[in-house]
């Protein structure tokens, strides 16, 4: 009886601690990553652009080299935020991801013209605010990531772009506290 | 129940979930076990990567291995810690990738990655090859410390150590599940030594 009372509570306490583990890590990452970045951009709702990838560059693992990325790190407590960006004459997306390292949607270079405009918000944000049509996000996490790509497989290219393109990019409250 | 067998269930329980919690730590980490996964000679994906249906153990593996990596609707990412064979890549050796890429993707990219999953301090920044690159339409890419002296498309490695390679389509022409997994990927095979 005792040696099976153990046995039990060794498989039990095993499970736990597999499964809690495994559910922990991606948002406990992801938690980490907000911070840090949110730190480095010197707040949330800013962004930061952490220039061309190198083996310097340890925040994010397996990054790649022929990308160049912008990073806001999104706080959605004070109400919907908006994200407007040059577009370049090259490979562009806006991809947003929830505190749980989940994707509910990508905004893509070919549904804009010369500018992009992306509202993000959570659905009950979403549902109580008239948007004029601009391109939403809904975001089921009140933080993420809302992270931009850009092709520069010219790392040569990389200071014009940074100019003309990532300095010219806002994130901001969409309505801005008088 | 005695006193001694409920402190002793007590110390198997905490013992054993900290064994479990290591377990989920160590089966999440580079090389780890993925549901879905899909292997393609030594290349190696799953479906669900950034999606809202990924299971918690893809969930984890990527926030690890890929943290921020985009679902299958905007780009697929294939990675290799072997080559054809079976054996570990090692930056001692030379590798090819043989073979054209499939058409169809805006552009790709095949990087080379050292073992902590960060890239590596080559002194030529030829961190990796992409569509863009001169002379990848010729189906060749080396891999290796030494500049190839043919010319051909390079990715470089350096030191002493295991590295792993990640070739990925970004806009890609809304490939399935079933196309994932029956891509031509090219052949990754060690030339020397």
């Amino acid at each position: 009886m005792r040696v099976i009372v153990i046995i039990i509570a060794a498989a039990v306490g095993f499970g736990a601690g597999y499964f809690f583990t495994l559910n922990q890590i991606p948002r406990l990452i992801m938690a980490g990553t907000m911070e840090r970045t949110a730190g480095l951009a010197g707040g949330w709702n800013q962004f930061i652009h952490p220039g061309l990838r190198d083996e310097t560059s340890t925040r994010v693992v397996r990054p790649s080299p022929d990308l160049v990325y912008s990073a806001c790190v999104i706080d959605l407590s004070d109400g919907p935020i908006r994200i407007t960006s040059p577009m370049p004459d090259r490979y562009w997306s806006l991809s947003f991801f929830d505190a749980n390292t989940d994707v509910p949607d990508i905004a893509q270079r070919e549904e804009f013209d010369d500018v992009a405009e992306v509202i993000i918000a959570t659905r009950a944000q979403a549902e109580s605010n008239d948007f004029d049509g601009v391109r939403t996000i809904i975001s089921p996490t009140s933080r993420g990531v809302a992270l931009t790509r850009m092709f520069t497989p010219d790392r040569s290219e990389y200071p014009r772009l940074r100019e003309t393109i990532q300095t010219a990019a806002t994130c901001g409250p969409l309505n801005p506290a008088p | 129940m005695r006193l001694s067998t409920v402190i002793a269930a007590g110390a198997a329980f905490v013992v054993a979930g900290v064994a479990g919690a290591a377990t989920a730590w160590i089966g999440t980490g580079p090389g780890g076990w993925v549901p879905n996964a899909i292997r393609i000679n030594a290349w190696t994906t799953s479906t669900v990567i950034g999606s809202q249906s990924a299971d918690a153990w893809t969930r984890a593996y990527v926030s690890r291995i890929g943290l921020l990596g985009l679902p299958r609707s905007e780009s697929a990412y294939y990675s290799a810690y072997v080559d054809d064979s079976g054996q570990p890549l090692e930056t001692t050796a030379s590798y090819e990738i043989r073979g054209v890429m499939p058409e169809g993707p805006q552009w790709w990219s095949v990087t080379a990655y050292g073992p902590d999953s960060f890239l590596m301090d080559v002194p030529n920044d030829h961190f990796s090859v992409s569509s863009a690159t001169e002379g990848v339409d010729d189906g060749r890419i080396v891999v290796s410390a030494e500049r190839p002296s043919d010319g051909a498309p390079w990715v470089e490695l350096t030191g002493d150590q295991t590295f792993s390679l990640t070739l990925r389509f970004y806009r890609h022409p809304n490939w399935t599940d079933e196309e994932l997994r029956n891509l031509d990927l090219p052949q990754l095979v060690r030339v020397s030594p």
